[in-house]
């Protein structure tokens, strides 16, 4: 097993498209990482530098403590699981799986019995002497971890392994792999444009965005504690809701002000706050609701609902107030009327700030 | 009805396509079998009756056409091993590997097919005599890569930029040397590709004539396509039309027998499968 770090990496295509912009972290031995962003925010290119597919430009990749920024693929001790699988087409599942073996000239009976094995923990046994056109969807993304899998690499990457499945595909392979990783315990790369992936897989998250990454951290306090507005509107489902406006003092205590809010700032997140700054108020669907899930005394402001989607065990809730919309998060007992115009209230120990021009929370970190 | 009359009249137009293209090939068949005083009647006979396998007797026992057919067979295979193994290698490297001026070596290649065979057949015969291959099978063989190896050379390269780029890096990623990778998974998938052109090499190479006529002396080296040329008759007078026509028909049918066999493998989808498109 081992540990990757990359140090300053930097990924330029041609002359000057960055790819990869100066992109550091650690994973450590065991760890599960996932490296998540939206398209083109360079992650698919990190795992490919990772793999030695693609040189870096500057920077170094340290697989186990050695550099390896000038180690050929074959001589990375890693594996990798395609998005699209890149199953060897002419080959069984048993040669399919048995290829990296034989390129390392493992005896003929040890090749044996670990793509057995890797075939037991998968479940595949009995697909063993087919062509991969003759399997499902899931049982190609199988077949292609199991062709991960058998070499024992020190580094498993996985490259947006199941966006090419259904969904009900989708949910039941993370289950699958989360539990394979538990049993191996492998070092684990996991590249995914998914946040429900990445948070219910990851031990950590690497948040990338444009080639730089906005933010490392395990799931739970990506979500309570991002560094900056990127993170904080990547980060859940439906996103974060956003007001800009000024903070200003009344009547002794700092608020947030615009045209329709007046929010009175907490105390314990007034720290980097100053009175006249501009900013962005963050609050998070669950967090704004009607009078019926009302806590306590809590700010409030009048919006009209233009529309709700029903989920079942919850609501979303489409209110509008001049030329801002925003949603609320609420469960189904109370459903307010389409073009009902509402008071709705904020959950103020949830509330982020964020400087209007960098971005950066002003209320984590405290 | 319009339709019907379109599929009546698409069915004409195949059948008399047909027709043209094999009728001189079944006047061939049923040539050979006929009498040589058949051969002359002026009543069009569409069916050799009475039938007779003089002709195909002298062919083997009177020339070395023995000889011939192993000759052509000899120089069309080889023709094709060499085609093929240096095609592949040129249309991976011009396919798949990042070089400047790939386009210019496509187009650079291409252009050797421009020029008519008369046109470099001299220039030819001076490069083999002076290589010592005159009148010897290599001497042949490298004289048909100069058609065969270009078309090999496109017709693989699109092959190869076909192939899913993951395939390749899946094997590095295995532990693969490119090599290997290109030996192992990128070779075996281009099959239906390898099997097309080398069948139009080798039949490219078993019908070329000017060439061969050219550069060999006498049977021991001279393909089929010359010696039927050179078939002589009894007399001064006479063509001995039935002679070349059973050589035409057991020439003819190696190759219709090879494209048989092998058009199952010239199967579409052969990398189903591989990846999710």
């Amino acid at each position: 097993m081992a540990e990757v770090e990359l140090r300053e990496v930097t990924k330029i295509f041609g002359k000057n498209v960055v790819a990869v912009d100066h992109v550091s972290f650690t994973v450590h031995d065991g760890e599960f990482v996932v490296i998540l962003g939206p398209s083109g925010c360079g992650k698919t290119t990190t795992l490919r530098l990772i793999a030695g597919l693609e040189s870096v430009t500057s920077g170094e990749i340290l697989i186990n403590g050695r550099v390896v920024n000038d180690v050929p693929p074959k001589d990375r001790d890693i594996a990798m699981v395609f998005q699209n699988y890149a199953l060897y087409p002419h080959m069984t599942v048993f040669d399919n799986m048995a290829f990296g073996l034989k390129m390392r000239k493992v005896p003929k009976d040890e090749i044996r019995r670990r793509v057995l094995e890797a075939a037991e923990i998968l479940g595949i046994q009995d697909l063993l002497d087919r062509k991969p056109r003759e399997l499902s969807g899931g049982q190609r993304q199988r077949v292609a971890v199991g062709r991960a899998i058998v070499r024992h690499p020190q580094v498993f990457l996985f490259d947006e392994p199941l966006s090419n499945l259904d969904a009900k595909m989708r949910v039941r392979m993370r289950a699958e792999l989360a539990n394979l990783h538990k049993r191996i315990g492998a070092t684990s790369i996991y590249v995914t444009h998914d946040q429900v992936e990445a948070m219910t897989l990851g031990d950590r998250i690497v948040l990338l965005n444009e080639g730089k990454v906005q933010q490392i951290a395990d799931p739970l306090t990506l979500y309570h504690q991002p560094l900056n507005r990127f993170v904080a509107g990547f980060i859940g489902s439906p996103p974060m809701n956003f007001f800009e406006g000024v903070l200003e003092e009344k009547d002794g205590t700092l608020r947030f002000v615009n045209a329709f809010m007046e929010v009175p700032i907490p105390k314990e997140k007034q720290k980097n706050l100053q009175t006249g700054m501009k900013v962005t108020l963050g609050v998070r669907p669950e967090d704004l609701y009607h009078a019926p899930y009302r806590k306590d005394e809590e700010p409030s402001f009048q919006a009209t609902v233009e529309f709700r989607e029903t989920l079942g065990n919850e609501v979303l809730v489409y209110y509008r107030r001049d030329d801002v919309q925003f949603i609320s998060r609420i469960p189904p007992h109370h459903i307010p009327n389409e073009g009902e115009t509402l008071e709705v209230f904020i959950h103020l120990p949830n509330i982020h700030l964020f400087d209007a021009e960098s971005g950066v929370n002003l209320t984590v970190n405290l | 009805m319009s339709k019907r009359l379109k599929v009546l009249g698409f069915g004409l137009l195949l059948f008399g396509i047909t027709v043209y293209s094999l009728f001189p090939f079944y006047w061939a068949v049923i040539s050979s079998f006929k009498p040589s005083s058949d051969l002359f009647s002026t009543t069009l006979k569409l069916w050799p009756i009475p039938w007779t396998w003089e002709h195909y007797k002298n062919v083997f026992l009177a020339a070395n056409f023995g000889r011939n057919l192993l000759n052509s067979l000899a120089v069309a295979g080889g023709t094709t091993l060499v085609a093929l193994s240096l095609g592949s290698f040129a249309a991976y490297a011009l396919g798949r590997l990042p070089l400047h001026g790939k386009n210019v070596l496509l187009y650079l290649v291409l252009a050797m097919t421009m020029f008519p065979q008369i046109a470099v057949l001299s220039g030819l015969f001076v490069l083999l005599r002076g290589l010592g291959l005159f009148n010897t099978h290599p001497g042949l063989i490298l004289s048909y890569l100069l058609f065969t190896l270009p078309f090999t050379v496109w017709v693989m390269t699109q092959y190869f930029r076909t192939l899913p780029r993951e395939l390749e890096e899946a094997a590095y990623v295995d532990g693969a040397s490119p090599l290997m990778a290109f030996w192992r998974i990128l070779l075996p998938l281009t099959g239906p590709g390898l099997v097309t052109t080398g069948l139009l090499a080798f039949i490219a190479a078993w019908n070329e004539f000017l060439f061969a006529l050219t550069f060999t002396v006498g049977d021991k080296v001279r393909t089929v396509p010359v010696a039927i040329a050179f078939f002589g008759g009894a007399s001064p007078y006479e063509v001995p039309w039935g002679s070349i026509m059973a050589a035409s028909v057991v020439v003819t049918v190696p190759l219709v027998v090879l494209v048989f066999v092998f058009q199952h493998r010239i199967v579409a989808g052969l990398t189903a499968g591989a990846i999710k498109e």
